[in-house]
C-alpha cells in the first residue's frame, strides 16, 4: 500500500512541478540590466538586453578563450591568431567533449562575416571604436543574441592595435525575445543538470534531489510491477 | 530612482549588502499582502488562498528583480510536495 502511495505521490509532483515551473512567464527572471561598459558606448548598441557578461583581453586564459555562463548555456569565447570564435559548449549529459554549437557573426547591414570574425572584418564595421554584431547558431539559425566589440578609439585606431595592447572588451548579451521560447524546457534541463542560473549549487541540488528521487522510484516501481517474479 | 534601485539604494542606506536587502523588501512586500489575507482568509480552503497571494506577491518581487529566481521554483517544489502527499494520501485512501 505505501509503494502504490509513493507511486501516486511520484507522478503528482513530477507533473505539478514541471507543469507550473514551465508555466512562469520568463519576463518573470529581471526586467533587463544595462551593461557596465569600460568606455563610453552608444547607447543604441548596448539596448535590449535581458541579461549581458562582460569580458576583456586580460579575462583571457593561457590558450587565448574565456569560459562564461550565459542564458543557461556555457560559452566559449577563442581569440585564435587575431581572429574571434565564440560558441556554446554541447553537452552530452554532464560531460563536454569538446563540441561547439558555433555562431555565425551578423553585422548591421545584415552581411555574415561568418564564424571566424577578422580584425579586418571588425575594422571595417566597426564606427567610433565599436561595432555590434547579432549572433546566430551555425546550425538552425536560432537567435544567440548580440555580440559587442569595443576598444577606446581616441587611443587605438584600428582594432589590431587594440589587441595588441590587450585594450580590447567584448560584451555578449541576451535580449527578451532571444530567451522567451526555450525558456521553460532549458530551465527544467536546467535544474536537472544543477545549472540553474544564479542559483548556489546545494540549493539546485536539494531542488533537484526530489525530483530524481520519484524518477527513481518510478522507473524501480514500473520495473517491479512488470516482473511478477521480483 | 526607478523602482529596481530600491534594494542598492536600501542597502547603502542601512550598510548591509544588496541581496540582503533584495531579500528583506521582497520579505515586507509578500508580508503586507499576505498577514492581512490570512486574517481575512480563514477556515478549510485558506491555504489554497493565502498560498495564491504568495505566489502573486513573488511574481511582483521577481518581475521588479528583487528577489533571485530560483526562490519561486523553490516555493513551487515545497508547494508541490505538500500537494502530492494530500493528493496520494486521498487518492489511495491512506
Amino acid at each position: 500500500m505505501a509503494e502504490q502511495r509513493t507511486f501516486v505521490f511520484s507522478i503528482v509532483f513530477i507533473i505539478l512541478f514541471a507543469g507550473i515551473v514551465s508555466a512562469i512567464p520568463t519576463d518573470l527572471q529581471g526586467q533587463g540590466e544595462e551593461p557596465d561598459i569600460v568606455t563610453p558606448l552608444n547607447p543604441a548598441l548596448i539596448a535590449g538586453f535581458e541579461t549581458t557578461e562582460n569580458w576583456s583581453m586580460v579575462a583571457l586564459s593561457a590558450y587565448d578563450q574565456y569560459m562564461y555562463t550565459l542564458n543557461l548555456r556555457d560559452w566559449l569565447f577563442s581569440h585564435v591568431y587575431g581572429t574571434l570564435q565564440l560558441g556554446a559548449k554541447v553537452y552530452t549529459w554532464i560531460f563536454w567533449f569538446g563540441t561547439l554549437d558555433s555562431c555565425e557573426f551578423i553585422n548591421t547591414n545584415g552581411t555574415s562575416r561568418g564564424t571566424v570574425l577578422s580584425t579586418a572584418e571588425i575594422n571595417a564595421d566597426a564606427t567610433e571604436g565599436a561595432v555590434r554584431y547579432e549572433l546566430r547558431y551555425l546550425i538552425d539559425g536560432a537567435d544567440a543574441g548580440g555580440f559587442i566589440v569595443y576598444w577606446n578609439s581616441t587611443l587605438y585606431t584600428s582594432v589590431g592595435d587594440a589587441f595588441t595592447a590587450d585594450e580590447v572588451y567584448f560584451l555578449h548579451g541576451v535580449g527578451l525575445s532571444s530567451t522567451a521560447s526555450p525558456d521553460a524546457v532549458s530551465l527544467l534541463l536546467g535544474l536537472l543538470l544543477m545549472r540553474l542560473p544564479d542559483c548556489p549549487p546545494l540549493i539546485n541540488l536539494i531542488l533537484a534531489t526530489p525530483i530524481y528521487a520519484c524518477v527513481i522510484f518510478l522507473i524501480w516501481f514500473i520495473i517491479k510491477e512488470s516482473l511478477p517474479f521480483v | 530612482m526607478s523602482l529596481e534601485d530600491i534594494p542598492s539604494n536600501f542597502a547603502d542606506y542601512l550598510g548591509i549588502n544588496e541581496t540582503t536587502a533584495q531579500l528583506l523588501l521582497s520579505l515586507v512586500v509578500i508580508m503586507t499582502l499576505l498577514l492581512p489575507t490570512m486574517v481575512l482568509a480563514k477556515g478549510k480552503n485558506a491555504v489554497t488562498i493565502w498560498l495564491i497571494v504568495t505566489f502573486l506577491g513573488e511574481c511582483i518581487v521577481l518581475g521588479l528583480g528583487w528577489l533571485p529566481f530560483w526562490i519561486m521554483i523553490m516555493t513551487i517544489a515545497i508547494t508541490v510536495l505538500g500537494i502530492a502527499f494530500v493528493s496520494s494520501g486521498a487518492i489511495s485512501g491512506g
